[in-house]
């Protein structure tokens, strides 16, 4: 698997990590996400476009830096567990992009898009975080 | 009917190989290709999982034999990896939200979800056997 990173400038500034190949592995990815918030990254992307598979391995990365995420931000645990348990909390900080039918199975049977939003189209990046 | 693959030395590089023999296979044996394709993502986890897991650090192999009759489909993987039963592992409680579950559990899941059967054998000459089968009776 390949990893590149970009910035994108919206409304905050986004950390976009673009996934290439079959995406079943952990540490690789989850080193690049810590590396980019040891750096002052609040908002990460996953871009999964170029993703033919995710494995359980790629669900447990994905978990991995949203769970970094969430504790470098120290989101408020209050709202989080309003928002879990009436259905609506979607991470603010990590999103996920233009996953391929397979990867959306393996996403959807980890109930990974209960707290993940999970976008079709790059133009609403911007305005997503 | 049948179709029967052997891959050596495998890596994570033959996923994708892997997962084209298994629909080129059972487009030839004139399976459903929404079966095939579930089936698909359910033998990826295994066949990722034996490389990692099972492998580890050692190169080893993994035979896939693809079987379709009277809608039913069947991928069936032999590897030499040591004895591994992955249909004892507990899958992630699904009644508890996703970010409250203990972890683990995935992988499993990711195998039984796709398919509508999934056993486990050890073969009189010690290799892993894990059969997937979706639709039908599940017995070919």
């Amino acid at each position: 698997m390949e990893i590149y990173v970009s910035q994108i400038e919206g409304r905050v500034p986004v950390t976009r990590l673009r996934l290439v190949g079959d995406f079943v592995e952990q540490e690789p990815i989850v080193n690049v996400a810590q590396k980019e918030l040891d750096s002052g990254a609040t908002h990460i992307l996953l871009d999964l476009t170029n993703v033919p598979f995710i494995s359980s391995m790629g669900l447990r990365a994905i978990y991995a830096i949203y769970e970094k995420l969430e504790k470098n931000l120290g989101s408020e645990q209050s709202k989080l567990h309003e928002g879990i348990a009436n259905g609506t909390y979607k991470s603010p900080h990590l999103k996920l992009l233009n996953p391929s039918k397979n990867s959306l199975k393996a996403l959807t049977v980890g109930g990974f898009d209960m707290f993940l939003e999970i976008l079709d189209d790059e133009a609403k990046v911007k305005t997503a975080f | 009917m049948e179709k029967r693959l052997l891959f050596t030395a495998v890596t994570l590089n033959h996923l994708a190989q892997m997962r084209q023999f298994i629909e080129q296979s059972g487009k030839a044996l004139g399976a459903h290709p929404e079966i095939v394709a579930d089936s698909i993502v359910a033998v990826n986890e295994a066949t990722t999982n034996i490389i990692i897991h099972g492998y580890g650090e050692q190169l080893g192999d993994i035979e896939i034999v693809v079987k379709a009759k009277n809608d039913v489909f069947s991928v069936i993987l032999f590897d030499n990896a040591p004895l591994f039963d992955p249909t004892h592992t507990l899958p992630p409680d699904l009644t508890v939200h996703p970010m409250l579950r203990k972890p683990g559990g995935l992988g499993i899941l990711m195998m039984q979800e796709f398919v509508d059967h999934l056993e486990y054998l050890r073969t009189p000459d010690g290799k892993n056997k894990l059969i997937f089968t979706k639709g039908g009776s599940h017995a070919i």
